[in-house]
């Protein structure tokens, strides 16, 4: 359990989990217009704003979904240094990322909430790569595993015999990622 | 790592374990950080894998966005070049003139009769009919279909707000409320109380999502100053007006509506 005291804009993160569409409303009104501004003021358009503002929150709803997580300064900051450092790297793969750095908001400071997420981003950009080595059916099957469904319905969809042995392919496919993971010197730095 | 302990983890993060296993395997992890940490990776790899359009809040970010967008489109672009206005014919001119004296004497006369005319607690009354703004709304979940069946009860409910149906709405609202704990229920309840004069109700109500830490708690809190400002209690609507100001977690918008009305408050008092 950890001894962070939570922020008292949790609730925002909480709406987040909860797909509560007035906090999404109301993240998109307060956050969205500052974020496309910060995105057009360095390399970017509205779509890239968009794309941004979407793929932030849901690297926040993913690093939310562990029970360690918690939210310790001001909601907006957290949002602000996610996108940040996602448009960044965008700017590196596009080879345009500015001799300056991005000139940040007033009071805006990383903390240890961004630096967790930083560190996610990169794990999870490392199990994708790996993910992506595996056969076709294997990544069939985990991502259907992944998006929930039900192993009856997945042995349907991918001509298994019947649950039992869709349940040992998919046992036999994460492992097999895994140790392809385990195997890559980067993961021993980025646990 | 052996073939068991695997299936037992994939299956405890697929919610497959119960009874005494999930209980045994619980007790385990607890004691064991190895396998925490094991739990974690595979917990880990399947969150980062997880699709984008499976995550439920992907597909309602999505609608607002495009509503915005349609919303931005149909506002009607102002022109790139200010259009200079004609300078009005003389005749034009002079009735301006008049206009403009008949205008200022009716100022001067609201300013210095209406006070007179009546007592400080229409004024506040009015102040408050003023400028307390456009009623609570759930436009977002309007294009919703397959909502809950409590939902689409506060769906109606708040359509009944908007067509000021009050008296209607009231029990429906506190049927929701006590069902649900929604915030968005005892917002409108508060608000059709409001609007038929139950003041104490509103109060009650306004004071009951304060008291949570609720995203509500802005509009609640200025639903409050006004509940205490009709009902003539102008000190506690002020103290209230004055916690907006002073909050971090109002939009600018409604601080800078209760700086206003405290502003106008001060003046009449």
């Amino acid at each position: 359990m950890s001894d962070k005291v939570p922020h008292e804009e949790s609730f925002y993160i909480k709406g987040l989990l909860d797909d509560d569409r007035f906090v999404v409303k109301r993240l998109y009104d307060e956050f969205y217009p500052k974020i496309k501004r910060m995105v057009t003021s360095n390399s970017g358009n509205a779509d890239d704003a968009s794309d941004v503002f979407q793929e932030a929150l849901v690297t926040i709803y993913k690093r939310a979904q562990s029970a360690d997580f918690v939210l310790t300064s001001p909601f907006y900051y957290f949002l602000y240094g996610v996108c940040r450092n996602i448009w960044m790297r965008e700017l590196d793969k596009r080879k345009r990322r500015p001799k300056v750095t991005i000139q940040d908001e007033d009071g805006y400071t990383d903390d240890t909430n961004i630096e967790d997420v930083i560190h996610q981003m990169d794990r999870h950009a490392l199990y994708k790569e790996k993910f992506a080595q595996l056969g076709e059916k294997c990544r069939q099957l985990m991502q259907l595993v992944f998006n929930k469904k039900k192993m009856r319905e997945i042995a349907k969809i991918l001509n298994y015999n019947n649950e039992q042995t869709t349940k040992q392919q998919h046992y036999k496919c994460k492992k097999k990622l895994i140790a392809l993971v385990r195997a890559d010197i980067r993961f021993t730095e980025l646990k | 790592m052996n073939e068991t302990r695997f299936e037992q983890i994939e299956d405890y993060l697929n919610g497959e374990l119960a009874g005494t296993a999930l209980a045994k395997f619980e007790a385990q992890l607890n004691a064991d950080p190895a396998l925490q940490a094991e739990v974690e990776l595979h917990r880990d790899i399947d969150i980062a894998l997880m699709d984008k359009q499976e995550i439920p809040f992907v597909q309602t970010l999505h609608d607002i966005h495009t509503q915005a967008a349609v919303d931005t489109h149909t506002v009607e672009p102002a022109p790139l070049v200010e259009e200079p206005t004609p300078a009005p014919p003389p005749f034009l001119r002079r009735r301006i003139v008049r206009f403009a004296m008949a205008a200022a004497a009716a100022i001067l006369l609201a300013v210095f009769a209406l006070p007179i005319l009546f007592p400080a607690q229409n004024n506040t009354m009015q102040l408050s009919e003023n400028t307390i703004g456009d009623a609570p709304t759930i436009d977002v979940w309007r294009s919703t279909d397959g909502a809950d069946p409590m939902t689409k009860r506060l769906i109606t409910a708040y359509q009944k707000i908007e067509q000021k149906k009050y008296t209607e709405a009231i029990p429906e609202l506190n049927e929701i409320y006590e069902v649900t704990d929604k915030d968005e229920a005892a917002l409108g309840l508060g608000y059709c109380h409001l609007q038929v004069k139950n003041y104490d109700n509103a109060i009650g109500v306004f004071e009951k999502i304060q008291a949570k830490n609720s995203i509500l708690n802005d509009t609640a809190s200025w639903y409050l100053a006004h509940s205490y400002l009709r009902k003539g209690d102008v000190q506690s609507s002020k103290n209230i007006l004055q916690k907006i100001i002073l909050s971090k977690n109002v939009t600018l918008k409604r601080r800078g509506q209760a700086e206003n009305l405290l502003n106008d408050l001060e003046k009449i008092n």
